[in-house]
């Protein structure tokens, strides 16, 4: 292992995990807010939306991540449609984990019995209301499990963004060890910097599933 | 109606060359969870006795293969083995060994949660009705961790499938890679191959994956 | 007599091919306590849940102070204010402390001020010895006190009349007094209560009419002294049966 290595290397790995970083978690911001919007539509059966919701959610769960990006970044300019490197990226991680959100969130729902909404109901509560006040708490805390996983999936998932021309970390690993064949100093970077990203929110998420079980439920 | 490029895959034999990368996808997925089923039975086990060393190990390994991404472990095995031992471990077999290492503890998880999710209740009134240990795990416990654990199983065939699109990366000529190469051979004949190549192969994709998953979750459905 | 407050006329109720209420009518005066028994599947607790507009019945009518019942109408979730229910299963929500289970609608439905709904929601925990809770979760409730305070619960809006589901189902031999002295002290304050329960001397004991119910119909009605001394109807005195044991003979050896 050779320190001098290292340190030479370090700007362009930071400079490629600050990348890997910002597609992610706009990536995964996007991604909750898609599969929250998939999930409610799904649940409440919403008319002819909730078919289309759900041919979406197959299609993209069904489907490896770097196919989808492939098509969405070579395929679609072909029939006039060209999208950045960058927001194709964003917008793959967000279609994939929109369609994994929405299911754990919909889990979610499902896990809460119908007669509670009753039970909120014969109080005078209004549709909304109970959908607000009683439904959606309950649903977001059973699901935080769901999503911690599905946010840890998901920052993995960024290590095929190489494949369209991302200097991610992949791409900068790959590219430094075919220039310099300095292979273990590469691959230990590319571990320690992977480590980085992911041992917080792997260690954060499970004091927070802690948290909601306990505290929130008073256990 | 714009060019879909979908015309290159009738030219010859292009049709049969992509369904034969996906075959190499599939192979490796195949020999992957036969590999990850057997051994995750053995270390889903292991990881219910009460022993120190082994819980620890365990510990470590699963929270490895929770973080890393499959992409670093392919590097690691890939390029990382040729460096650190002079092994020459070829992508296929890399692919193999990365895909193993990674199944094994997801369906070692799998396991392990399926028989501590067995109440304990349900060993007990067996053993008043008088069975022995054998007859227990036999006839009352396996059966019912079988019904939790098979249509998880299954469904991490279907993510063991998806994830084998990886191993393009470091150069398996497999369904992708073959759609590359049919796209760059007919580049002046058919200049919007990319389209119809790739959403080929998205296509193929769905078409392997959606029915396994399906049945999973029906079983689970009539088994829950 | 008191005024009608709830008229129930003939109304039939079907879940699919499955005819659960089958024309039936039914007055129930303000300050009464009405008790509906009958053996499980006849529909009493259906009745409950139509009155609540949480199910709708496919003929015939409700109507609660002369306004028709209607689940699909805007002005349900007024008229449930003043109808309160308790159901067997508690249904507290359980990501709410024990004070914002009760205030909760008070202070959205209702708009009430947050303090003046605190204030009432701790004089009726009080009133039912669940002071000390109000700042628990409803886990850490036992049954009994989980259904106390789904009572007080609903009558923080000060409902016209309370529906209680088989309150006492779920619970522990030894937690069902707890939960029937409260229903028996708001009859005391003549509450309007419609009551399904299968505690046949609570029932004696609340009840100011007793409602018989099988097979989707009123059998029998009357005073809880007739009716459980003297059931007139064979259907009653074959249901009463079931409640008592004869002493074993045994077999000859």
């Amino acid at each position: 292992m050779n320190w001098e290595v290292i340190q030479s290397y370090l700007p362009l790995y930071e400079k490629a995990a600050l990348l890997t970083l910002k597609i992610g978690w706009l990536g995964i911001a996007f991604s909750i807010v898609l599969g929250f919007v998939c999930a409610i539509i799904r649940h409440y059966k919403v008319p002819v939306l909730h078919r289309i919701v759900g041919i979406y959610i197959e299609l993209f769960r069904n489907t490896p991540l770097l196919i989808q990006l492939f098509f969405l970044y070579f395929g679609l300019p072909k029939i006039g449609i060209s999208i950045d490197a960058e927001v194709c990226g964003v917008l793959g991680l967000t279609l994939l984990g929109g369609a994994y959100m929405a299911e754990s969130f919909r889990s979610g729902l499902e896990s809460i019995e119908p007669i509670q909404t009753e039970s909120a109901m014969s109080l005078g509560m209004s549709r909304l209301q109970t959908i607000w006040h009683v439904i959606l708490p309950q649903a977001i805390s059973s699901s935080v499990p769901a999503f911690v996983a599905n946010i840890i999936f998901l920052l993995k998932e960024t290590s095929v963004f190489s494949a369209i021309s991302l200097m991610d970390l992949m791409f900068t690993a790959k590219d430094l060890i075919g220039l310099y064949s300095k292979t273990i100093e590469c691959l230990a970077m590319l571990v320690v910097f992977y480590l980085l990203i992911l041992l917080p929110v792997s260690i954060i998420g499970s004091i927070v599933e802690k948290k909601l079980r306990f505290a929130g439920f008073g256990e | 109606m714009p060019d879909l490029g979908l015309d290159v895959l009738f030219k010859g034999i292009n049709m049969q060359r992509l369904l034969g990368g996906l075959w190499v996808s599939l192979r490796i997925s195949l020999i992957a969870i036969a590999i990850s089923i057997f051994l995750g039975l053995v270390v889903g086990w292991l990881m219910t006795r009460k022993n120190i060393v082994i819980k620890a190990v365990t510990r470590v390994y699963l929270e490895i293969v929770r973080i890393m991404p499959q992409m670093v472990l392919l590097f690691i095995v890939f390029f990382g083995t040729t460096r650190l031992f002079g092994w020459n471990i070829d992508a296929e077999l890399s692919s193999v060994i990365v895909f193993s290492f990674w199944g094994v503890a997801e369906m070692s998880d799998l396991v392990r949660s399926a028989l501590i999710s067995i109440p304990k209740h349900q060993y007990e009134s067996a053993y008043a009705l008088g069975m022995s240990e054998g007859q227990t795990y036999l006839s009352v416990i396996i059966p019912q961790t079988f019904r939790r654990l098979i249509p998880l199983a299954i469904n991490l065939i279907t993510r063991m499938i998806k994830t084998t699109s990886l191993v393009m990366m470091i150069g398996v000529v497999e369904v992708l890679k073959v759609g590359q190469q049919i796209i760059e051979a007919n580049r002046k004949a058919s200049p919007n191959a990319a389209f119809g190549v790739y959403l080929t192969v998205f296509v193929l994709y769905f078409i392997v994956c959606w029915p396994i998953s399906m049945f999973s979750k029906r079983l689970e459905k009539k088994w829950s | 007599m008191a005024e009608v407050l709830i008229r129930i006329d003939q109304i039939v109720k079907r879940f699919d091919d499955n005819v659960v209420l089958n024309g039936l009518s039914l007055d129930i005066h303000e300050g009464e306590v009405v008790v509906v028994v009958g053996p499980s599947g006849c529909g009493k607790s259906t009745l409950l849940r139509c009155i609540n507009g949480l199910e709708p019945v496919q003929e015939g009518s409700i109507t609660f102070r002369g306004e028709k019942v209607d689940g699909k109408a805007k002005t349900i979730t007024a008229l449930r204010q003043k109808v309160g229910m308790v159901f067997q299963s508690y249904e507290l929500f359980p990501h709410k402390t024990i004070l914002d289970n009760i205030t909760l609608a008070p202070m959205k439905v209702q708009k009430r001020s947050k303090a003046d709904a605190r204030k009432e929601a701790e004089e009726l925990l009080d009133r039912v010895g669940l002071l000390d809770k109000k700042d628990s979760f409803p886990r850490q409730l036992s049954g009994g006190q989980k259904q106390r305070v789904a009572i007080v619960r609903a009558l923080c809006m000060h409902p016209d009349v309370l529906l209680f589901d088989e309150v006492t189902a779920a619970l522990d031999p030894e937690m069902v007094r707890e939960v029937l002295d409260v229903i028996l002290d708001l009859a005391k304050q003549w509450k309007t209560m419609v009551i399904v329960t299968h505690e046949m001397s609570f029932a004696r004991a609340v009840a100011d009419r007793i409602i018989f119910i099988d097979q989707g119909k009123i059998v029998e009605e009357g005073k809880p002294a007739d009716f459980f001394d003297h059931p007139q109807t064979e259907r009653a005195q074959a249901f009463l049966q079931t409640f008592t044991f004869d002493k074993v003979e045994k077999e000859p050896e």
